[in-house]
């Protein structure tokens, strides 16, 4: 059969012949990675046949690979389509390069070296050697390493898929961003060391139940200094609309990758979508082409590599072919995750002043009153003092009305310091979580509570956020019991 | 779950993913096991590096399927990762 007639095929036959000569065996090929960094055991992954699908074409029985291969290709259908995969340093749409900020590789902590000034190196493999590549795979020679994705959904949670971290493997896994090529040849394989986070705690996850699969991870600091992505909160991506994902397929330098659209959009609490990903891809944001807002999580899909002879080539689908990809809804988890809509309300300081209006004591800026403190003037003027001495410029709320917290800024920065016998209770920011006690959501550290809201799960994540975020370690008081007047400070 | 049986579950696929040569073959040891009522082999890869397989196995009287995640290996060979609920 000649090639012309190869690309007159149906490319599911072309397919199915060129997974059937998958070997069903083969010798090592290299060191090799296990999977959610359980250990450092080295493996490589080869796609296997699966149940139904060993049969070959016997039409195509003498065809030699390479050339199956090649009517693929020709027939522009790698991956779904064509190959849509960029690295970061090609792309150059403003709001894919700012979504892009919230990727983050998941790599075994046993990969990773300090260099002690400052560095950390991440020990990388070549991907082309790794996975005995052929010479016409794109990326063949850039490095890998990590063994899923995720991303930054809060300063200080990262979202990823519930099969890359559970309990027993969180403490061995690290959080690296920054992973990426800085040009065509050299990928950023030693970071600074801030960029490297670890998990302290599981916020919420859940796998099985309807093919959903999420896990959001509290990191050990808050991430200040990159973008956290933005999430639906409501209702459910359209069907057909366009999407692309950021992460690290097969544990390379971060790529983007385009050119897909929800395709299924009938299950609960996933999607399908044509999307171009890999084993790595795991965790990986899904985003809505339009808005820029993540739709889902990448978890599973289709075959990634056959054999083409003795080397790996990426599978290849039609752009409607395949089973798909399927993600996560971040419905499942969205109640979770702060949403951030900053009720802060800047002041100047200096002409904060205590007055007295209709017979209650306040402190007022230019004419608006920023606490009131009834009968109490001993109140009003520790409270005056208490903001000139920090020089408190911002009052936050949670919850307005009724704010379930109230908090201050200076500058942007938690005040600190102390005030001789100001009313300050301490807590390990290390230890403070979101906790429902006796049908009221609470603020906790340890067996303490700190703040109370009632029924209002979404006010206190965001009130942690803003705990964490700002390295709050004191809460403190004017006029307990039945405060005046609540701050935080470091 | 049956936590006594998620837990000899586990030292079952753990021994049939050494033995088997492929997921059909570790398919087909799970059915062969008197307790186990079916076997199905997911028809996608679970997308972590490297790539897992879930192999969903429902025991006899047991409602809903456990599921473990198979490994694959380079070599061809597979290693369990490990065994969750599916609903």
């Amino acid at each position: 059969m000649t090639l012309e007639e190869l690309k007159q095929l149906d490319p599911e036959i072309l397919l199915q012949e060129l997974r059937a000569r998958e070997p069903k065996k083969s010798e090592p090929i290299t060191r090799e990675f296990q999977a959610c960094g359980c250990d450092d055991t080295p493996t490589v992954p080869m796609k296997r046949l699966r149940e139904g699908e060993a049969a070959g074409v016997p039409e195509l029985a003498n065809v030699p690979s390479g050339d199956l291969v090649e009517a693929l290709h020709a027939t522009q259908m790698v991956i779904y389509g064509v190959d849509d995969r960029l690295d970061m340093y090609e792309v150059t749409n403003a709001a894919h390069r700012s979504s892009a900020d919230s990727v983050v590789m998941l790599v075994n902590a046993g990969s990773i070296t300090a260099n002690n000034n400052g560095t950390s190196t991440i020990a990388t493999q070549n991907f082309g050697t790794a996975y005995n590549l052929c010479s016409t795979e794109r990326f063949r020679n850039q490095p890998i390493a990590g063994f899923c994705s995720g991303f930054l959904v809060d300063p200080s949670l990262v979202a990823t898929a519930a099969h890359c971290v559970d309990s027993a493997n969180l403490a061995n896994v690290r959080f690296v961003f920054g992973f990426q090529m800085r040009n065509a040849t050299t990928a950023e394989t030693t970071v600074p060391t801030t960029e490297i986070y670890r998990g302290i705690r599981i916020i919420g996850r859940a796998i099985g139940n309807q093919g959903t699969d999420w896990c959001v991870v509290q990191l050990d600091r808050p991430v200040l200094n990159l973008r956290h992505v933005r999430l639906r909160r409501s209702g459910k991506v359209a069907d057909n609309a366009g999407v692309y994902v950021i992460g690290h397929p097969v544990g390379l330098p971060k790529k983007w990758a385009g050119g897909a659209v929800v395709r299924d959009n009938a299950p609960t609490r996933y999607f399908v979508a044509n999307l171009d990903t890999y084993g790595g891809n795991s965790g990986s944001p899904v985003f809505n082409a339009t808005t820029h807002d993540v739709e889902g999580i990448l978890v599973r899909g289709e075959t990634d590599f056959v054999f083409n002879g003795n080397c790996r080539v990426s599978n290849v689908v039609p752009a409607n072919g395949g089973r798909g990809e399927d993600c996560t809804r971040v419905s499942e988890f969205v109640s979770l995750v702060p949403r951030n809509q900053h009720d802060f309300i800047p002041f100047n300081p200096t002409k904060a002043k205590v007055v007295q209006r209709n017979g209650r004591w306040k402190i007022e800026v230019d004419g608006m009153w920023l606490l009131d403190f009834g009968s109490s003037k001993a109140e009003a003027q520790q409270a005056l003092k208490i903001i000139q001495h920090y020089k408190m410029n911002t009052q936050c709320f949670v919850g307005r009305p009724g704010p379930s917290m109230e908090f201050y800024l200076v500058n942007g920065q938690a005040p600190s310091g102390a005030l001789a016998g100001e009313d300050a209770i301490g807590f390990n920011p290390a230890n403070v979580q979101v906790q429902y006690v006796s049908g009221r959501w609470k603020i906790v550290d340890g067996s303490h509570w700190i703040l109370d809201f009632d029924q209002s799960e979404e006010e206190a994540r965001q009130a942690l956020s803003y705990i964490l975020r700002y390295g709050f370690r004191f809460i403190c008081f004017v006029g307990r019991p039945g405060p005046s007047m609540t701050y935080f400070r470091r | 779950m049956n936590t006594e049986s998620a837990g000899g579950l586990r030292e079952v696929f753990g021994q049939a993913a050494r033995q088997a040569r492929d997921i059909t073959e570790l398919a087909a040891l799970l059915r062969a096991r008197p307790e186990v009522e079916q076997v199905e082999v997911r028809d996608y890869l679970v997308k972590t590096a490297p790539p897992m397989v879930e192999v969903a196995v429902w025991l006899r009287g047991g409602e809903w399927p456990l599921v473990a995640d198979i490994v694959l290996q380079p070599d061809g060979s597979m290693t369990l990762h490990g065994v969750h609920e599916a609903g």
